[in-house]
């Protein structure tokens, strides 16, 4: 049962990182700059992966504790929470009649409905995994095989995303509403 | 430039998750508490952030 939640835990930050690198796939093959807003979303997707991240490292030492599961679930949950408000936040910018929201739809959605979508189940992935804590038994295990791949793609796609943005931003604070080019080679 | 110091933060959670260093929670919290209020910032004064 330890091995499955730890595979639940991997299958969680590999949903993150291909969220994180399809966005990132729209902005270059599609070229469709992210405004502020996306870019706090796909901050707090990071966020999110970062606390089942935090169970797999925990557990990687053969050791795993309900305690780190929960500790990572909770801060899975209150990232998603703040997710969860930017992209409800920019739903409601785009809600009234007539408005075509900010972007291309991808399958009839605006990439932000997504991710509120992903938030909303984020939150209740986690709140499942909670509830399986249960059936989890503290004793030692050999070590997870996949927690460095999956510790490294988060990096990866990390570091891409914080190149993008510098790109984006240039030398600038904050970024334009509506970024149409990347102002460091502006 | 902000953005950039997000993920930068998130980058340096992950690296202290991933050495087991105690700073891990506090840079997480501070990430996510700086995010929160960056959005609701953006709620509470005229359209800046969006669209």
């Amino acid at each position: 049962m330890t091995r499955l939640y730890l595979l639940a835990a991997t299958l969680n930050v590999w949903v993150l990182v291909l969220i994180l690198a399809a966005a990132f796939a729209v902005q270059l093959i599609v070229g469709d700059l992210p405004c502020p807003l996306c870019v706090v979303q796909r901050v707090c997707l990071m966020l999110v992966a970062l606390g089942p991240l935090h169970i797999l490292m925990r557990g990687r030492d053969g050791f795993f504790t309900t305690r780190d599961a929960a500790v990572g679930n909770g801060m899975a949950i209150v990232a998603a929470f703040v997710g969860a408000v930017t992209s409800g936040r920019q739903v409601l910018l785009h809600i009234l009649p007539g408005d075509a929201g900010f972007g291309a739809p991808v399958f009839g959605l605006h990439l932000y409905t997504w991710c509120l979508i992903a938030f909303a189940c984020q939150i209740a992935a986690s709140a499942v995994l909670l509830i399986a804590l249960d059936f989890i038994e503290e004793k030692p295990q050999p070590d997870w095989p996949l927690t460095n791949a999956t510790a490294i793609a988060l990096a990866v796609v990390i570091v891409a995303n914080l190149l993008s943005v510098i790109a984006e931003a240039g030398l600038h604070w904050d970024l334009p509403p509506d970024p149409v080019e990347y102002l460091l080679f502006k | 430039m902000i953005y950039a110091i997000f993920m930068v933060l998130v980058l340096l959670t992950l690296v202290a998750s991933w050495r087991g260093h105690p700073w891990e929670l506090p840079l997480f919290g501070l990430a996510v508490a700086w995010v929160l209020v960056h959005v609701v910032l953006d709620m509470t004064t005229p359209l800046t952030l969006s669209f």
